[in-house]
Formats: C-alpha cells, structure tokens, sequence
C-alpha cells in the first residue's frame, strides 16, 4: 500500500468513527420505536432539510452524474436539475402539506399507509407497500455499488470493489440500527455539508488543475465536442427522464417520511424554498467536474467512469484533500442509504405488523425486531450489488419509474373524492407491469418511440387511473367527507 | 385571483416548462461557450427553465400556502 493510500484510508477512518459517534449518541437518547423511525416529528427546517436533502442525494449524484456526465456532457446537470430541482418541492407543497395533516391525525408515515387509510384497504396497503419494497433494493443496492466504486478509485484498487461495498455496508447498518431517525438525521445534517461542501472543493481541486473552467471546457470543446453539443442522449430520453426523476422523489418512501417529521409544515415550506438552490449547485460541480475528467482519463467503458471523481482526486488533490474530499462522496451515499434503511422499517412496521396486530400498537420488542430485518435487507442490497449490474443511472432510471408510478395515485388519495379503491389498484397493478415488462423487451425498444419504458409506465397508470375511476362506483361518500375533514381541521 | 386559479396556473406553467425544456433548435448544433470560455446558450436556458421553475416555487410559498390553512379543500 502507498504513503498516499494510507493516508487516505486514515482521514476515512476518522469520518467514520465521528459518524459512528453522532448515532452512538442519538441511541442513548431513543426509547420508542416512534422515535426510532420518526424521532418524534421534532425537527427544526435546518435539520429537516439536512434529512431530506441527505435522503434525496445519493451515489447518483456524486457518482452517477460524474460518470453519466464523462460520457454525454454537461446536459447531465440539465437532465435532472431543469425538472427535479423545482418540480420535486412543488409536489413536496402538494403531497406533503396534506400528508403532514395525516401524520399528525392519524399518525401516517408511508406511502402505503396513506393509500390504505383513504380507502380503508389492507389489501391496497399491502400492494404498494410491496412494490416500494420491491424498488428500494436496487435504489439501495446503488449506494453500496457507489461506495465500492469510489473506495476503487480513491485508492487505486488497493481497496477491491467488493470490500468497498461491505465496508459502506457495514457503516451504514451499524449507526442506523443503533441511532435510527434520529440519529440518522444528526448524522445527514453533518453529512450533508460535508458534500455540499466538499462538492465546491472538488469542483475547484478539478478546475484548477486542468487550468481553470474555461481552459478545462476548451479541451472538451476541441476534442470531445460532442460532449458540449448533447449528441450523445435523445432528447426523447432527457424529456422522459426530467418527468420521471421529479415524479419519483416525492413518492421515495425515504423522503416521503422524512417530509413528515418537521414539527410543523411551516418548516417544509422552508426547505422547498432552499432545495432548488442546492439542488442546481450541486449538480452542477458534479457534470463539469466529469466532463472535464474526460480529457485526463479518455478511455473509461461504460460503468467505468463511476469512478472518475475518485481518480481524478487521487490524481490532482494532495492524499489528505483526497481522503476528505472522498468523504464528502461517502456521505452523500450514506445519507441516502440510512434513509432507505429506515423506511423499509417503517413499511414493515406500518404496512404489514400492526395492521394484522390486534392492539395496533407497537411494543418493545418491536424495535430490536426492527433492526434484525433492516440488517437483513442491507445484507440483500450488498449481495445483489456484488453482480456489478450496469451503471448507476441505468439502474435508477428503472427503479426511479416504479416510484413515478405512484405519484398519481397518491395524489387521487388526497384530493380526488371521487377516485375508487378499483382505480387505485388498477393504476398501481398496470403501470407497474409496464415498468417491469417494457425493460424485459415486451415492446420492442424501437416502437417506444425513444422515450424510456418508465415513462410509458407512468403514462399508461396515469390513463388507466382515469379511466378507471370513471366507470367505476365512487367510494362510500360519508368515510370519503370524514377523510377529507381532516384537511379542513387545523 | 383566488387560491385555486393561481394554484391552476402554477401547475399548468409546470407542464408547460417541462415540454419547453426540450430546446431542439440547438440539440446535436455545435456550439461554443459565450461566458468565461465555458457558458453556452443552451446551458443559459436551461438554467432559465430552472430559473423559471423556482418563480413557481416562491409563488405557491409566498402566495398560495397559507401555513397550516392550505391544507383544506378537496374537489
């Protein structure tokens, strides 16, 4: 091992063992698993917004983009942030101001719950939260592909691929099944300015050793122009794609849950006013920063440029920037992966437990239970992540769609008084055997007019959805006005 | 304008960005940077499609959502 990868390894190591600390610090103060999984609905925005923020940006961010960006260009900022950045917080005011009405009255705190509480259906409950189960793995299994990526890259393959997945594992496992929400959520406010941070030193280490922005894009301009002029992606797939990445975020059932647990909405209406300005400057850095990368490292295939953000800080930034900047990489994945931990909790413990449970309460024993089986999902993301499967994007623009998917019917729960149970099922069943099937060549690729298979599978929910509920009898009209008073209530 | 007609209004300039977004006029062109050796005008208007998005944002935050009073209603 090299002085450089040492030292590298060394400023890691103290990142992790504060992590470690903050969520060792957050156990001593949890006694409920409520606090486990929600800390109580008591954060401030600041801390609120740490904790969505954090839950949103993940390996796709400060690895997916470099790397998609290596190969197509700017456009990648463009890509998500023209859509996602603003179009996600104005549903967040249209989800979540309701959502945060029904968390307080009916104590919701997943998407499933919602849908099976508007329609009183354990049936309906259990359908989507199965689904959402069904996506988080591979939306997980990217932050661990991300950790095993960047180790590689930092260290030059000292550290293999598949250690750096277990590694991020094991980390992440170990501060949520010890400090849960709550220690989740110190943890993200650190970890999100540590990579919004580290994000603007990146980008500065990279850019200024290449000679500055413009002498970095002249190289790209001269040598690579079809990197400036966005031939390399359809404008089919960045239409497509802008919808379904600002449908999805919403319906994430990690950020979902963490929208609710501000203490009131007035601190959601605080974080929707800062997200697009986060969101623009950190995916910004991110896609010139791999672009420009292109021209020191031009032969990366495929899935390989993942690792573009760690060579190039192995390359240009003394071993110590290196190792803290490395961190910042890490901390945008942990804060997504901790997320997703604990909202496969929350499905469990409120979509299948305590519905079936006769008391409907939960006990003490719940919370260790709890843990065994996030640590046994974080097992299965690790597992799968080890088959290497395409590059990040390519996996989140799948799973990303199964989310989309159920942005509509979430938004028929809350506001439609008309929409049937039926419809619901319908919408759910048929977009989601689009999103499935359409990858697996149901349609061949060429007749979807260039657009990606999730679009067409929020599309034909969307329409089934409508026409569904049209002929379909409407629902009970006295539990239908007794669930839409609470949004009259304060 | 009411609540709801500004609400409509936001919503419908949402889609209406989300279809403008696409500025094929410039797709596949080849362009060179205007700004500091490195901004072109496609990225200029996306990031005014951006810019764009984030006026909604502060009019649903400062015009629309009442606090906890924006939750009523139902159709």
């Amino acid at each position: 091992m090299s002085a450089a990868t040492l030292q590298i390894l060394i400023v890691l190591a103290a990142y992790t063992i504060g992590v470690m600390l903050l969520g060792f610090i957050s156990y001593r103060k949890q006694a409920t698993i409520t606090d486990f999984l929600m800390a109580n609905r008591e954060f401030n925005y600041f801390v609120l917004f740490a904790a969505v923020f954090g839950a949103n940006i993940s390996a796709v961010t400060l690895v997916g983009v470099p790397g998609l960006s290596y190969h197509i260009g700017w456009v990648t900022w463009a890509y998500f942030v023209t859509t996602w950045a603003w179009l996600s917080p104005l549903l967040y005011y249209t989800i979540g101001n309701r959502a945060y009405v029904l968390g307080k009255r009916y104590d919701v705190t997943t998407i499933s719950e919602l849908l099976g509480k508007r329609w009183e259906s354990k049936g309906l409950q259990a359908l989507s939260a199965s689904f959402l189960l069904f996506y988080l793995i591979p939306y997980m299994m990217v932050g661990i592909i991300g950790g095993g990526r960047t180790f590689a890259g930092l260290t030059h393959g000292f550290i293999p691929y598949w250690v750096g997945c277990l590694l991020v594992t094991l980390i992440v496992g170990a501060y949520v099944l010890l400090g849960g929400m709550r220690g989740a959520a110190w943890v993200n406010t650190f970890q999100t300015a540590v990579f919004l941070i580290g994000g603007l030193a990146i980008f500065l280490v990279i850019a200024y050793s290449l000679g500055g922005f413009g002498a970095a894009t002249s190289a790209v301009v001269d040598k690579y122009p079809e990197l400036m002029n966005r031939s390399k992606i359809p404008w089919q797939k960045f239409f497509s794609y802008g919808i379904i990445c600002a449908l999805a975020v919403p319906v994430f059932p990690n950020v979902f849950s963490r929208l609710l647990t501000g203490k009131s909405s007035k601190e959601l209406k605080k974080i929707i006013l800062i997200y697009p300005f986060a969101g623009l400057f950190l995916f910004v850095l991110m896609a010139y920063s791999g672009m420009w990368g292109h021209t020191v490292f031009p032969a990366l295939k495929g899935a390989e440029s993942d690792q573009i953000l760690g060579m190039l800080l192995a390359k240009f930034a003394p071993a110590w920037m290196a190792g803290v900047l490395g961190a910042a990489i890490f901390s945008a994945l942990m804060s997504t992966l901790d997320s997703q931990l604990l909202a496969i909790g929350q499905i469990l413990m409120k979509d299948y437990i305590l519905p079936n449970r006769k008391e409907k309460t939960a006990n003490k024993s719940d919370t260790t239970r709890t843990r065994l089986v996030l640590l046994a999902f974080a097992i299965i993301a690790f597992v799968v992540a080890l088959y290497k499967p395409a590059g990040i994007i390519k996996v989140v623009e799948w799973a990303f769609g199964g989310f989309a998917s159920m942005l509509f019917p979430v938004i028929a729960a809350l506001y439609w008084k008309r929409c049937s149970k039926g419809a619901i099922f319908a919408s759910i069943l048929v977009s989601q055997f689009l999103n499935i099937s359409l990858p697996l060549g149901l349609i061949p690729a060429a007749k979807l007019g260039g657009f990606l298979p999730a679009f067409w599978s929020i599309v034909g929910g969307l329409v089934i959805l409508l026409i569904a509920a049209a002929i379909t009898p409407a629902p009970d009209k006295q539990k239908t006005d007794e669930f839409f008073l609470s949004f009259a209530e304060k | 304008m009411s609540n709801k007609a500004l609400l409509t209004f936001v919503y419908v300039l949402a889609v209406v960005l989300l279809f403008i977004r696409i500025d094929l006029w410039w797709w596949g062109t080849k362009i060179h940077p205007i700004i500091a050796g490195w901004i072109t005008l496609p990225m200029l208007y996306q990031l005014g499609i951006w810019a764009a998005g984030v006026a909604l944002i502060f009019i649903v935050c400062f015009a629309v959502w009442k606090d906890d009073s924006a939750a009523k209603g139902g159709n």
